[in-house]
């Protein structure tokens, strides 16, 4: 499934907070968002989601725009992790990657309900923090749990070949945020492979050489406009992150690493709104 | 697992019959399980049961069972107005007294008897159309008080604990000082005392009130199960439930009506009865688990046998006077309510 959003603006009061916003997320890539706190990464998301009305211009899902698009039936092709979650219940980690069926089963789950629950679970590798309670979990664990859940919710019915082609639209809202380094890694893998099964992931990242590893395309915002989209070396490059953070940053290559690494240049910290 | 299957509704099915006989039972008349038996065995025009006497038959008939009865149906529709509230909310401490719904109830039943009592339009109303009048502005007035108190406790789709238990010390405040003028401004003949209105009693239950509030409580505790799945979702967040397909403007709204309808006529009949819709889904969470329709079920059935229980207890402990059956759920609900609120002090949640 693609997804086509095309001159996106969003605006809160007269603060205008998207501006013109255009791209195609292709399925079977993993497309990450990057750009400042507030440059409007998470407002475009919530537009794609179909969380937000009131933007204007066009967002469609192959062809069809999510606007005319019955709820139940969005909720079978698109998965969304939101940054925050409020749980105050009680609920087993078991319980919350259920919901992610939801849309799927009518009064209760079925076996292959179960199954796909426990896949997901094992893929996030919180199968052994099934019964404990979500609420008592670290950040980085909750995490993984709510990743767990909208792998569940994008398992279409009734496929019992696992290996079988997955369609739908993955977004994340920096999924990683609170994970230690391996989880981190082991969750961009994830979404690598879900995108190579099928699924047309888009994420938001803040870790540029997170995204310079895993990302298939990326799309740098500023200010609610994109500074640069496209390929990961022609969008990570010191202009186009001086632009979009405004750090200087140095691009390194190596034998072991055929993608970008970033690091910031050395004294150079002094940004344009921080003088230290 | 959310959904697995329990067993427990028939365990509380079977704990509110037992109770339900054990209540009939007690009082300055004994009746026991087989007097009941005899009763409905004569009715049917049975053979047995035939020398069951007349004066113990119209005590079980048109006494104890109409109480017993509408103890139950109260009880009931407390309790699972209390669980959609906490459904809405999204948290446990919100229970249709504590946030000021039960208040605003009151208030319009308070208003509504005062005004139209002296209406002679009103008074030519048979007396089972006058309360279904007085229910279904009960149950309008308690729709304006949680829609008043849902957008006044949430910010950005959050409820905020402080402003919802806040939001709801002033409406319970306002709304208590306006029944008390009321009641205080009235002639005796048209209102009951204020301490029915703020203390609660199952004083009085005859058969046409118990038929009045019949469809006010049975649908919504017949319907709001089905909403069970939905409130689950929700659970994880308004915005989540709708990434999950649930239309959360319509849930909202079916939650609002069919929890106040049961609020107001309980209102309406018996004054307000606090905490059972805090103490019954807490205690039911606890054994049958966090499944909103499961949670639903047996908190229909397990407020039916509590509030049966907190009546037979308001009417033996000073008999033959009787105690306001509010004072005794607030004697059992207080502290589980100190107790959940330590519970979410701990899980830091107290601001969100």
């Amino acid at each position: 499934m693609n997804i086509v959003a095309q001159n996106i603006h969003f605006s809160v009061g007269k603060k205008s907070i998207l501006k013109g916003v255009n791209f195609t997320a292709k399925a079977g890539k993993v497309l990450g968002i990057l750009g400042q706190n507030g440059a409007g990464k998470s407002t475009l998301l919530n537009c794609l989601a179909g969380a937000l009305k009131g933007y204007t211009g066009k967002i469609a899902i192959n062809n069809m725009d999510i606007d005319r698009m019955q709820i139940q039936q969005l909720a079978k092709q698109r998965a969304v992790l939101s940054q925050n979650h409020s749980i105050t219940q009680l609920f087993k980690c078991s319980d919350i990657v259920m919901m992610g069926r939801y849309p799927h089963f009518s009064t209760s789950p079925s076996k292959f309900d179960m199954e796909v629950v426990e896949r997901a679970m094992y893929e996030m590798q919180v199968n052994k923090l099934a019964d404990r309670y979500y609420v008592q979990l670290s950040g980085g664990e909750q995490q993984r749990v709510q990743m767990a859940r909208v792998i569940a919710q994008l398992q279409n019915n009734h496929s019992d070949n696992s290996t079988q082609k997955k369609t739908g639209v993955l977004l994340l809202d920096e999924p990683i945020s609170n994970m230690d380094i391996l989880f981190q890694h082991h969750s961009m893998k994830m979404a690598r492979k879900l995108a190579k099964d099928g699924l047309t992931v888009i994420v938001i990242l803040h870790d540029l050489n997170l995204a310079a590893q895993y990302c298939d395309e990326l799309l740098l915002m500023h200010g609610g406009e994109v500074v640069e989209q496209g390929e990961i070396e022609q969008v990570l490059t010191p202009d186009n992150i001086y632009t979009a953070y405004g750090i200087n940053i140095k691009v390194l290559k190596t034998v072991e690493h055929p993608y970008p690494i970033m690091v910031p240049v050395m004294n150079e910290y002094t940004t344009q709104s921080i003088k230290i | 697992m959310l959904y697995q299957k329990s067993w427990y509704t028939i365990l509380f099915f079977c704990l509110l019959i037992a109770v339900a006989v054990y209540s009939i039972g007690v009082g300055a008349v004994h009746i026991t399980p087989t007097d009941i038996i005899k009763i409905f065995s004569q009715s049917l025009g049975f053979a047995y049961g035939a020398d069951i006497d007349e004066g113990l038959k119209n005590i079980f008939l048109f006494i104890r069972l109409p109480r017993v009865v509408l103890g139950m149906l109260i009880g009931a529709g407390l309790a699972v107005s209390g669980v959609a509230m906490q459904g809405l909310f999204r948290n446990p401490l919100a229970d249709p007294t504590l946030i000021g719904i039960s208040a605003g109830a009151s208030l319009s039943a308070v208003s509504v008897i005062v005004v139209f009592s002296s209406l002679p339009f009103y008074k030519a109303l048979p007396e089972q159309y006058q309360y279904y009048f007085l229910n279904i502005v009960t149950f309008i007035g308690a729709a304006l008080t949680s829609l008043l108190v849902f957008r006044m406790s949430r910010a950005k789709g959050i409820t905020v604990l402080a402003t919802l238990l806040l939001g709801g010390l002033a409406i319970n405040a306002i709304c208590r000082a306006s029944v008390d003028l009321l009641t205080y401004i009235a002639d005796d003949a048209q209102i009951r005392n204020a301490t029915f209105w703020s203390m609660g009693s199952l004083n009085g239950a005859t058969w046409v009130i118990v038929l009045s509030i019949v469809p006010f409580i049975l649908i919504p505790v017949i319907v709001l199960p089905f909403l069970g799945k939905a409130l689950n979702a929700f659970a994880l967040g308004e915005k989540e439930a709708q990434f999950l397909g649930v239309n959360v403007k319509r849930l909202k709204l079916m939650v609002i009506v069919f929890a106040t309808m049961a609020v107001g006529a309980s209102v309406a009949v018996a004054g307000i009865i606090g905490f059972i819709g805090l103490i019954v889904p807490h205690i039911v969470r606890r054994i049958s688990g966090e499944n909103y329709t499961l949670l639903l079920v047996n908190s229909a059935l397990f407020g039916a046998t509590l509030l049966t229980l907190s009546d037979v207890l308001s009417r033996t402990i000073i008999a033959p006077a009787e105690l306001p059956i509010g004072i005794i759920t607030a004697f059992i609900g207080t502290p589980v309510f100190v107790f959940l609120l330590i519970q979410q002090k701990k899980q830091l949640k107290f601001s969100l």
